[in-house]
């Protein structure tokens, strides 16, 4: 005999992932087509990476495999980390970085919902640390390439670490535009003429700024579709432009506009994609507020001041531990006991 | 039922989805007699007809779990509690029958009035239930419960009968994890926070899950509905509530027993010390006695 509800909605985690996984698609094609298509090397490896590591887990763990392998939630995590690293990178480095990933960060906590660290997050940070010369040699966009590397030439690369005979790869790399940034003021130059080199374009990176409209546009249709709340993404995005507008009022020559930091590293796959995995983020509206508050300050200060090219992942994992405390100190009242303790402190 | 109740104002909810049934209110209640009552149309969102939800809808008062609506100066009824009331008060009839839906898995589903303790097989027979019917549910879905048997008879709560198929309620997919979306909270009527009753429950953390309010559930099951890991989310909740209301009953149970074994003991030593007033009493004329030995004491 079973018991009340006997109606569920046909919904599921894999759907949600799915989703998920769809509004990160028009970034990726932009991506691709601004940049070459590495990209999408370093996404199926990191997605077959992913699916293996899981299967392996889920077997030392006595877990069954079917459900957790079509949830799509390694998926996620394998994507989220391509997109963080350079796509150009060798071969083992994504497949170091997502095996980290996902037994480690993910699979040794419990596995799916357990995970107290953005496991994608967890992957960047361990590859930043270990290897931050790979990290930090990004593609130039494709128009700006003396010699534009072909398809092939790109497989090449990422598999042999060999380049064709009449390119170099300087010739191809480039640091981040926020790694310019800082590294062009620490030069004594202002903001104003460092936006004159080729890499920038119109508010940020050349191409990485239209990327960064794709990862918009795919989070606007999170939000439309209600997979996630607007408290993660606005409160993110207002901080970072509120402490970035704040520096930029006092000496714009040497901070950058905060349109400027909103489309440059990571910010529209933090807002809308990465902090706001469900798992590593905060349950109630006012605890996602604080969360994603915190996160861009401390975004913005390893950015800005910091050592590290972005400051995401870092701020990422930091928010992430404060989360159980958030929940605990942000819960709403209840139905009729609105103004009172919503957490009795004696229980009847 | 005005006059009794000394009503200032009247307010009747209808779901937005009755255009028909407001229409023909709104007509009845127009006339000169009826002033100071109002039908209103009441959006059609599930557990919209649960007492307090409905009372927050038409007056914004937000009455807490274990308070009454009386409370605060409100009452509120259901539409066939009111019926009976007429009933009893202008006709004089006992309470005799009442209005069921039969639904489901059935050729016809309609209203029926039937009289109480009519076997549920008898109804069901009238609106010709599909072959593949299972078992039969008294209540709503989200709320009823599975009958044991149909032929179980129908009480004054009956609302509803609905013939269940595995075709009209597939099994739910086996549950994931949860992964923390907070679509629970997002419906909650009682705005709790079923993820953290949930992780509670399984963890048989009872008295955290006290704590955050896990008696303020009124197992709607609307959680349970939009899970996308599909968790039996009601099930945890009634089990915690189970287990807690055990404890509490045992602790109870262990407390009287304290009580009433510290009171025997009490009640042997009043009498010990007793007796040996008595002896001593008895005994002082002779002053060579030794003192009374514990011995002679012994019941």
């Amino acid at each position: 005999m079973n018991s009340s509800p006997f109606l569920t909605k046909p919904s599921s985690v894999s759907i949600i992932m799915l989703k998920v996984l769809l509004a990160l698609i028009p970034g990726i094609a932009l991506y691709a087509w601004y940049f070459g298509p590495a990209i999408l090397v370093s996404l199926t490896l990191a997605s077959v990476t992913a699916l293996v590591t899981e299967a392996v887990m889920l077997k030392l763990r006595n877990r069954p495999l079917q459900p957790f392998l079509t949830d799509n939630s390694a998926l996620l995590t394998a994507w989220l980390l391509a997109l963080s690293i350079p796509p150009l990178a060798p071969w083992w480095l994504v497949v170091v970085g997502t095996m980290f990933a996902i037994a480690i960060a993910k699979q040794l906590y419990g596995g799916l919902g357990s995970n107290l660290f953005n496991p994608a997050m967890v992957g960047y940070a361990v590859l930043i640390i270990s290897f931050p010369a790979h990290m930090t040699t990004w593609l130039s966009p494709l128009a700006l390439g003396s010699t534009p590397l072909s398809f092939v030439d790109q497989l090449r690369y990422i598999f042999t670490s060999s380049l064709p005979s009449n390119s170099t790869l300087d010739a191809i790399t480039a640091a981040t535009p926020l790694d310019t940034l800082k590294t062009q003021l620490h030069l004594d130059r202002t903001v104003q003429h460092i936006f004159e080199m080729p890499i920038y374009g119109h508010i940020a990176g050349h191409g990485s700024e239209i990327v960064a409209l794709g990862f918009l546009i795919g989070g606007i249709y999170l939000l439309a579709s209600r997979i996630i709340s607007w408290h993660l993404p606005v409160a993110f995005l207002g901080t970072l432009f509120l402490m970035a507008g704040i520096f930029y009022l006092v000496d714009p020559a040497h901070y950058a506009p905060p349109l400027f930091h909103w489309f440059s590293g990571a910010s529209m796959l933090a807002a809308f994609f990465i902090l706001t995995d469900p798992v590593t983020s905060p349950t109630t509206p006012k605890g996602k507020i604080i969360f994603a508050a915190g996160a861009a300050v401390l975004t913005y200060i390893i950015r800005v001041f910091g050592g590290f090219p972005d400051g995401i992942a870092f701020a990422t994992l930091l928010m992430n531990i404060c989360v159980p405390l958030i929940d605990a100190a942000t819960q709403p009242a209840v139905f009729g006991k609105k103004g009172k303790a919503p957490i009795n402190k004696e229980s009847k | 039922m005005r006059g009794l109740l000394h009503a200032e104002k009247i307010l009747i909810g209808i779901e937005d989805n009755k255009p028909q049934a407001i229409a023909a209110m709104q007509q009845a209640t127009a006339q000169g007699a009826h002033q100071n009552i109002h039908v209103v149309a009441v959006p059609t969102i599930y557990p919209g007809g649960g007492e307090k939800q409905l009372l927050r809808v038409l007056t914004g008062i937000e009455v807490p779990a274990h308070q009454r609506p009386t409370d605060f100066g409100l009452q509120c009824f259901n539409v066939a509690t009111v019926y009976q009331i007429w009933r009893a008060l202008a006709r004089g009839e006992p309470l005799i029958s009442r209005i069921v839906t039969v639904t489901g898995n059935v050729q016809n589903p309609q209203n029926f009035e039937v009289l109480l303790g009519t076997p549920v097989q008898a109804i069901v027979a009238q609106a010709s239930a599909l072959p593949d019917t299972h078992s039969y549910i008294m209540g709503g879905p989200m709320m009823g419960f599975t009958l044991p048997s149909d032929a179980v008879g129908i009480i004054k709560s009956s609302n509803c009968i609905i013939a269940a198929s595995t075709k009209l309620f597939p099994p739910p997919p086996p549950a994931m994890p949860c992964i923390r979306c907070t679509r629970c909270a997002d419906v909650c009527p009682a705005e709790l926070q079923p993820q953290d009753l949930f992780w509670f429950a399984q963890s048989k953390n009872f008295e955290q899950a006290k704590k955050y309010n896990l008696f303020d559930c009124i197992e709607c099951g609307a959680c349970n509905y939009v899970c996308p890991s599909q968790i039996p989310l009601v099930q945890y909740y009634r089990f915690a509530k189970g287990e807690i209301r055990t404890q509490n009953k045992e602790q109870a149970n262990a407390d009287t027993a304290r009580q009433r074994f510290e009171f025997r003991l009490s009640r042997i030593e009043r009498e010990k010390q007793e007796k040996a007033a008595k002896l001593a009493a008895r005994e002082k004329p002779a002053p060579t006695e030794l003192p009374i030995s514990d011995k002679v004491n012994e019941p």
